[in-house]
């Protein structure tokens, strides 16, 4: 689709799958989370980037094709 | 140890590979779970149509709730049961987990095995490589506190083949913490996911290891009070339990649970009462008896005679008269010995005391009242 970019985001929604999302091009990570209420200060954000391979984003970042973006929250309560 | 790009590539065909192949295996869980339900369903339609056409009312009527079912009991008599796998929404949670699992499919064929290596390739930038076969990292979280209580460095090694993960403190004494190696990880390394894991499992299935790694970072860094293995207040101080005598504290293998008494311990301040085998204090010990006191109280006695006090078992009893009246009296094995020896001698003599005006008749008379006759010449 002209003017798109279809990312993959791993969004822990108990599935474990990673859904695929078709955004504008030019969409930032902070445009991208602010859509799904995601506060970036409590998460580990990482983009897995073909050639580049995984890295963590500035907020500014623009989603390319075929990225992987991963939100995994900083709280993560183990138990016994 | 470092992966060649060549190996790297054959990694993750194979990851992509595995990931095929476990989905295929779900698809084909979920196919046999959808014909069981299926079944099941019809068994059921099956039962009511048979109940409707002998009249069976009962049996109607138990089976008019959602999901209840006849299954065949031991004794060859059927019994009504609930069976999950009727109901309408269970069925319709599988069909929509076949679709799930089908449109998964679908995108991973689509997609190229470079996101996998290129997900495998910054993993082993951020991790060691341990072992090639099977694929194993590991890597170090470090530094964890929570509360300004110090866990220290916890080593991850992760199995990028099967999901299997393990985590080791590097930096304490675990034995001082029960062995756990952190307020969520168990002894043998296990870290308890509270639930996490299946996410963690499908993305390590689908070789997105860097959101499994950012998982158990993030796991080991939270503490949830909760629910620790260990909490914090033990990590600090240890597992140690406070003596309830003294106060000291003592590992848990020093310490002694008094079931009657309720407390622990220290072998400083216990003693074992020989008939209850329980520990007890000081305070509640009868050094005399080595037994507590409450033992003391119920399984002894005092002996009649000597005045000591002896175990219940070991008492016996004797008749004896007491201010003026025959009683059974306890009394301690030599004690009625003695009295029994004395009672017999007392009776030997009374026996004897009795024969003797017969005797006088037929002995010697003279010298035995000899006393006797001795009279003063006035009264005579």
């Amino acid at each position: 689709m002209a003017g798109n970019v279809t990312i993959t985001y791993l969004n822990r929604n108990g599935g474990g799958f990673a859904e695929r999302h078709t955004v504008p091009q030019g969409t930032t990570i902070k445009q991208f989370l602010a859509g799904r209420e995601i506060d970036a200060d409590n998460y580990t954000i990482r983009i897995v980037r073909g050639a580049q391979g995984g890295f963590t984003p500035t907020a500014d970042e623009v989603l390319q094709e075929g990225d992987r973006l991963s939100c995994v929250p900083l709280k993560i309560e183990g138990a016994r | 140890m470092r992966l060649s790009k060549r190996k790297l590539m054959e990694v993750a065909l194979s990851i992509r590979k595995r990931h095929f192949q476990n989905l295929l295996d779900e698809a084909r869980q979920l196919r046999r779970e959808v014909t069981a339900a299926r079944r099941s369903r019809r068994r059921r339609a099956h039962l009511i149509q048979l109940a409707r056409h002998y009249s069976l009312s009962y049996v109607l009527k138990k089976l008019k709730p959602e999901a209840m079912t006849l299954q065949p009991g031991n004794g060859g008599l059927p019994y009504i049961t609930y069976d999950h796998r009727i109901m309408r929404s269970h069925l319709a949670m599988l069909k929509a987990q076949c679709r799930e699992i089908h449109a998964e499919w679908k995108r991973i064929k689509a997609e190229s095995v470079k996101p996998i290596a290129a997900n495998l390739k910054t993993l082993l930038e951020e991790t060691e490589l341990v072992k090639e076969s099977p694929l194993e990292v590991h890597w170090i979280v470090d530094n964890v506190e929570f509360d300004n209580v110090w866990i220290g460095d916890i080593e991850v090694t992760m199995n990028l083949e099967k999901f299997s993960v393990h985590a080791f403190n590097k930096s304490v004494d675990t034995d001082e913490k029960n062995g756990y190696q952190h307020p969520h990880v168990a002894s043998d390394g296990h870290i308890c996911w509270n639930g996490y894991d299946s996410d963690a499992q499908s993305y390590h299935m689908a070789g997105d290891f860097l959101a499994v790694k950012d998982m158990i970072d993030n796991l080991l860094r939270t503490y949830n009070p909760r629910s620790p293995y260990i909490s914090l207040e033990d990590w600090e101080n240890g597992t140690s339990t406070s003596c309830n005598e003294c106060g000291e504290r003592y590992s848990d293998d020093d310490l002694a649970y008094s079931e009657r008494y309720g407390e622990y311990l220290c072998p400083n301040c216990r003693w074992l009462c020989e008939m209850c085998d329980d520990y007890v204090s000081e305070y509640d010990y009868d050094s005399d008896m080595n037994a507590c006191k409450r033992c003391v109280e119920m399984e002894s006695d005092i002996c009649a005679l000597c005045l000591e006090r002896f175990w219940r078992r070991d008492l016996n009893s004797v008749e004896m008269l007491v201010v003026g009246k025959m009683e059974t009296v306890p009394c301690c094995e030599t004690c009625k010995e003695d009295y029994e020896s004395r009672q017999e001698s007392e009776s030997n003599e009374k026996e004897e005391n009795e024969l003797e005006p017969e005797r006088n008749d037929h002995a010697d008379a003279e010298s035995l009242l000899a006393p006797a006759v001795v009279l003063s010449t006035d009264t005579q």
